[in-house]
């Protein structure tokens, strides 16, 4: 049970590699926290400084108002779920779990008691004498994270532990670690690359790219008001849709979005608050694929011509890829629509869901 | 006319049979997709009509010709794996070229081709790098290049994008449709990914365990699957199932799936159903907060759901029953688990199979909607 | 940082202590070295001396006193053509056992190895009467194919397990762009076995460089190698020739040591290959 601290968090490795750079953050206490990247971004490296397994080159961290930069892990209280399930193989379940526990010095029955609890909360009970040989990869990461919680550590750290599993179970360990931390009522920072993770799990996400914590937001507000074109587009399936505009008074409260060959009247207050300090700059139109509605006639109004560049159905709905003045947008639709490759569309972006990004820097202009 | 035509190919190692006596005919200018589990034998039925295996036996007839016996430089087959070995020792221009080089192909065709084709994937500004230098995305558009460079009758592409990140795949996916309607060529593309059969191709063929389970059009297959296995495999989930009991009923029959049951009128399922199973695709749930007014509808505790991007997988316990049930929302839907919510559903979108056989034997859009 | 300074220091005891046991096991060839650079007065100098003004006399004598171009033309030529040979056949070998399931490859990879097992002081009586009979005594082809044969095993299990090492979805996709065996040999996996080759070859080339029993029983003057003959021109009328001997030592040092220093880097990683995993 801790508030995790980070202040401007440096790691730059061998005098040149920068992974991270200046991060800082503040994890609430009792707080599932995704930290959410692509490969490369240095969410690892930000997670093992937090563990204690990794020195920040500036910087430090805090558990509450202690400063832990230079703490051993085992100092910590930390535990950790990694990649590949770290099982003793030569102890059985129950030996497993109550390792930790043994090591602390703890009672007999007090061991006792705690492995139970867990084994029943993963669903272990049953597979208490089974050597991990003779378990599935899910089971196995299941009886690592039975060792991590059987101590009640101050912070829960899950490095990608989904990766290497069965995509059957995923959703099973999925449904437990969520439960796990409805129930625990502890920090947990869950590192991963995989959007779905980070939206299904966390209360909080943190984004990051190059070495630069970009967002730090509720999925929603990740999810709807991305702060920049790369966090719009990394998150989504597919992501956010960028269409390239400059931008003029429209007059009566509104303002005009347009390029040779669309031209968009919205309402000022909706999408971006400071109009004059918006005209004449380059803009980049941002809207989910979920957003956008497509028609084959022709519509009038705010509605943008187009052409259909791709169909891709996928079962439930389907992906039309259409050009507009260079840019190639794409609109989830239901799969009863009839829209052929070449087809003329018109396109409506509906003023709610219209995001504004710099042209230049890509960073959210607005709301 | 069908450009490829398999006859009783059958592959054994050791033991293990990786295919048994497998008949298909794949379609010319077609984007084919061959869809099953890992282990269903895909690798192997690529790997043989590429010509690096020998089947034990069978016959493989490309454009009327035997080519069984032939070696694979001499089929005109083009084969990507999804473990892309780029030449190490080999810039990407030079690997991209291999295969052009060893027809003996003119300096200047070769630069052509290879400028081509690298445009088409976006990699031509790579062509001077070496394998090392390139991401894991840009690895693979190599390889992918590699295998349409060279003019081929047959191009036969093994799980390519399994190993690559899921936004890379996104556009890939995308790509490679663009890439057969663009060139209009033969290419048959093996998967276990359900979003990539349905995304890409026209035809598809299903395996598992070996054997052929079902084929046709893409879009055909997804909306009414023949078989059980289809049913529970094609799908992005695939279609819940749970067992049930047909009944008698007046001017109809019953369907008793356990936590919901429906009256259908018309006839009851013709051919001996001795193990019905009710299927119904996760995308035709409808999950409300009040009874919804369907033809069924049942009451269900929210075990987690599952955002993917932009759409979520509900997964569900139905009260007194111990079976999971899927509903696939195409948005955003955020509930905690134990949340209750009503899930209904229509007739017409439910389905019959017989567990015995593995078939399809009813399905609800031929009646029409019934009543509850 | 501590733990740094602590490991530098921890590094330093060991540079002293492997400094040390460098000397030690270099001092004996050091001495030769230096034997070859002295004059006749200096060799004999008692106390020895380290300090001395170095002289090309040894080496001039050496070169004049006969043969000493035919020995060292021998060796070159039968370390260079009985290596090139035989790795040359074990490429193609060690490529078939390797990704062929070619019957008996085991047996075959075994007694190939046991080849070597037999110790060369029983192999060279029955070979000199077989060399005798076959009419190959003191004769080029005759040791270039002893030589040969002997490189066989060596280069064969190391080749073998090389190639071992490279994945078979390179021979796949070669094979698929549309490559024949030979092709896929010569353009995908030979390139990436240089190292690999470097190190064989270098290894047998010093093996037969080295060689001394089969070279002093079987060639005669004309096919005599450097090894027989600073052994056989040890002795001359005025006792042990130490110039004659440390000079044609020397000589016969250096080749070894510039291939082994222009090689290093292959070397190294032709012996470390297989061994890490990347």
């Amino acid at each position: 049970m801790a508030q995790v601290r980070l202040e401007n968090l440096w790691k730059v490795f061998n005098g040149k590699v920068e992974a991270v750079k200046g991060v800082t953050m503040t994890i609430p206490d009792k707080t599932v926290v995704c930290l959410l990247g692509p490969s490369g971004c240095g969410k690892t490296t930000v997670m093992r400084m937090i563990a204690g397994l990794e020195t920040p080159t500036r910087g430090s961290v805090y558990f509450d108002d202690r400063d832990v930069t230079h703490l051993k892990p085992s100092e910590r209280n930390v535990a950790m779920v990694f990649q590949f399930p770290a099982v003793y193989p030569h102890l059985n379940v129950l030996q497993n779990i109550s390792f930790p526990l043994i090591a602390e010095g703890l009672s007999k029955a007090e061991v006792e008691q705690r492995v139970q609890e867990v084994a029943l909360v993963l669903g272990l009970t049953d597979v208490l004498k089974e050597m991990p040989k003779a378990l599935d990869t899910g089971s196995r990461q299941r009886v690592a994270i039975g060792r991590a919680i059987v101590r009640r550590p101050r912070v829960f750290i899950f490095d990608e532990p989904l990766s290497n599993i069965d995509p059957n179970v995923r959703v099973e360990m999925k449904s437990i670690i969520k439960q796990l931390s409805r129930d625990l009522g502890q920090t947990f920072i869950y590192v991963t690359h995989d959007q779905s993770e980070a939206m299904t799990l966390a209360d909080q996400i943190a984004v990051m790219k190059d070495g630069e914590l970009l967002q730090f937001d509720s999925p929603e507000e990740v999810y709807e008001r991305p702060a920049n074109t790369f966090v719009g587009w990394f998150l989504g399936n597919p992501g956010m849709n960028y269409v390239g505009a400059q931008v003029r008074d429209g007059g009566a409260g509104k303002i005009e979005l347009f390029s040779d060959t669309f031209s968009l009247k919205v309402d000022a207050g909706k999408v971006a608050a400071g109009t004059a300090a918006l005209s004449g700059r380059k803009v980049r139109i941002g809207i989910r694929p979920e957003h956008i509605r497509i028609s084959r006639e022709e519509q009038g109004g705010n509605w943008i011509k187009g052409q259909c560049a791709l169909t891709e159905p996928m079962g439930a709905r389907e992906i039309v890829h259409v050009r507009i003045n260079g840019d190639q947008i794409r609109i989830k639709t239901l799969p009863t629509d009839v829209i052929r490759e070449g087809d003329e569309v018109w396109v409506y972006f509906p003023e709610d869901h219209i995001r504004l990004f710099d042209a230049d820097t890509g960073v959210r202009i607005g709301n | 006319m069908s450009a490829i035509h398999l006859e009783h190919i059958s592959k054994k190692f050791g033991r293990k049979t990786a295919l048994g006596d497998i008949t298909v005919d794949i379609p010319e200018t077609t984007f084919t997709t061959v869809l099953g589990p890992p282990g269903a034998g895909k690798t192997t039925l690529l790997r043989i009509l590429a010509g690096l295996e020998r089947a034990d036996s069978g016959k493989i007839i490309m454009n009327g010709v035997d080519v069984s016996q032939r070696l694979p430089g001499e089929r005109g087959v083009s084969f990507v794996a999804q473990d892309f070995a780029l030449y190490p020792h080999m810039n990407v221009f030079r690997n991209i070229s291999y295969p052009l080089r060893l027809r003996k192909t003119s300096r200047d065709e070769i630069k052509r081709k290879v400028t081509e084709t690298a445009r088409f994937l976006k990699i031509d500004k790579l062509l001077d790098r070496e394998p090392t230098q390139l991401s894991g995305g840009e690895q693979q558009r190599v390889a992918i290049a590699r295998g349409l460079v060279k003019d081929a009758r047959l191009y036969l592409f093994d799980e390519p994008l399994t190993n690559l990140d899921y936004k890379i795949r996104e556009d890939m996916r995308a790509e490679f449709r663009k890439i057969q309607h663009e060139t209009g060529q033969t290419i048959v593309y093996a998967t276990s990914d359900s979003i990539e059969a349905i995304s890409m191709s026209e035809y598809l063929i299903v395996m598992n365990e070996g054997q052929i389970v079902e084929v046709g059009k893409t879009t055909e297959v997804y909306a009414a699957p023949k078989s059980l296995f289809t049913a529970t495999y094609f799908g992005y989930p695939p279609m819940n199932t749970l067992p049930a009991k047909l009944g008698e009923s007046e001017g109809g029959f019953t369907i008793d799936a356990g936590i919901f049951s429906v009256n259908i009128k018309g006839e009851k399922p013709r051919f001996k159903c001795s193990k019905p199973v009710a299927a119904v695709r996760p995308e035709r749930l409808v999950l409300a907060d009040r009874k919804p007014d369907t033809d069924a509808a049942f009451s269900a505790k929210i075990v987690l759901s599952d955002v993917i991007g932009s759409d979520t997988i509900v997964y569900l316990k139905p009260e007194n029953h111990p079976e999971t049930v899927k509903a696939f929302v195409p948005s955003t839907y955020r509930a905690l688990p134990g949340h209750r919510v009503w899930v209904g559903l229509a007739s017409r979108d439910l389905f019959i199979y017989d567990a015995d056989s593995g078939l399809l034997a009813w399905k609800g859009e031929d009646v029409g909607s019934g009543q509850a | 940082m501590a733990d740094t300074t602590r490991e530098r220091g921890k590094v330093n005891v060991w540079g002293v202590l492997a400094a040390i046991i460098t000397i030690a096991y270099s001092l004996p060839i050091l001495w030769l070295v230096m034997t070859s650079f002295k004059s006749r007065i200096d060799i004999f100098a008692v106390p020895p001396k380290f300090i001395f003004r170095p002289t090309l006399t040894n080496y001039i004598y050496t070169i004049n006193r006969g043969l000493f171009w035919g020995p060292l033309l021998n060796s070159v030529i039968m370390s260079v053509v009985s290596v090139l040979l035989a790795v040359a056949l074990t490429i193609f070998a060690a490529y078939a056992i390797s990704r062929f399931n070619v019957k008996g490859s085991q047996l075959i990879m075994f007694m190939v190895l046991s080849l070597r097992m037999m110790p060369a002081a029983v192999v060279v009586i029955p070979m000199f009467l077989l060399y005798r009979l076959l009419g190959l005594v003191n004769n080029y082809i005759g040791m270039i194919l002893l030589y040969a044969m002997f490189s066989i095993p060596f280069s064969l299990w190391m080749l073998k397990g090389f190639i071992d090492e490279v994945p078979r979805q390179f021979d796949d996709a070669a094979l698929a762009d549309g490559a024949s065996v030979l092709q896929v040999l010569r353009d995908v996996i030979l390139p990436q076995l240089g190292p690999a080759i470097a190190t064989v070859i270098i290894f047998n080339m010093i093996f037969v460089w080295n060689e001394f029993l089969f070279s002093y029983i079987l060639t005669g003057v004309e096919t005599r190698t450097i090894p027989v003959q600073i052994a056989l021109g040890i002795y001359t009328d005025k006792g042990v020739d130490w110039e004659y001997v440390s000079a044609l030592s020397t000589i016969y040092i250096v080749p070894i040591v510039i291939a082994v220093f222009a090689l290093q880097k292959s070397l190294l990683r032709g012996m470390t290959f297989g061994t890490i995993r990347r």
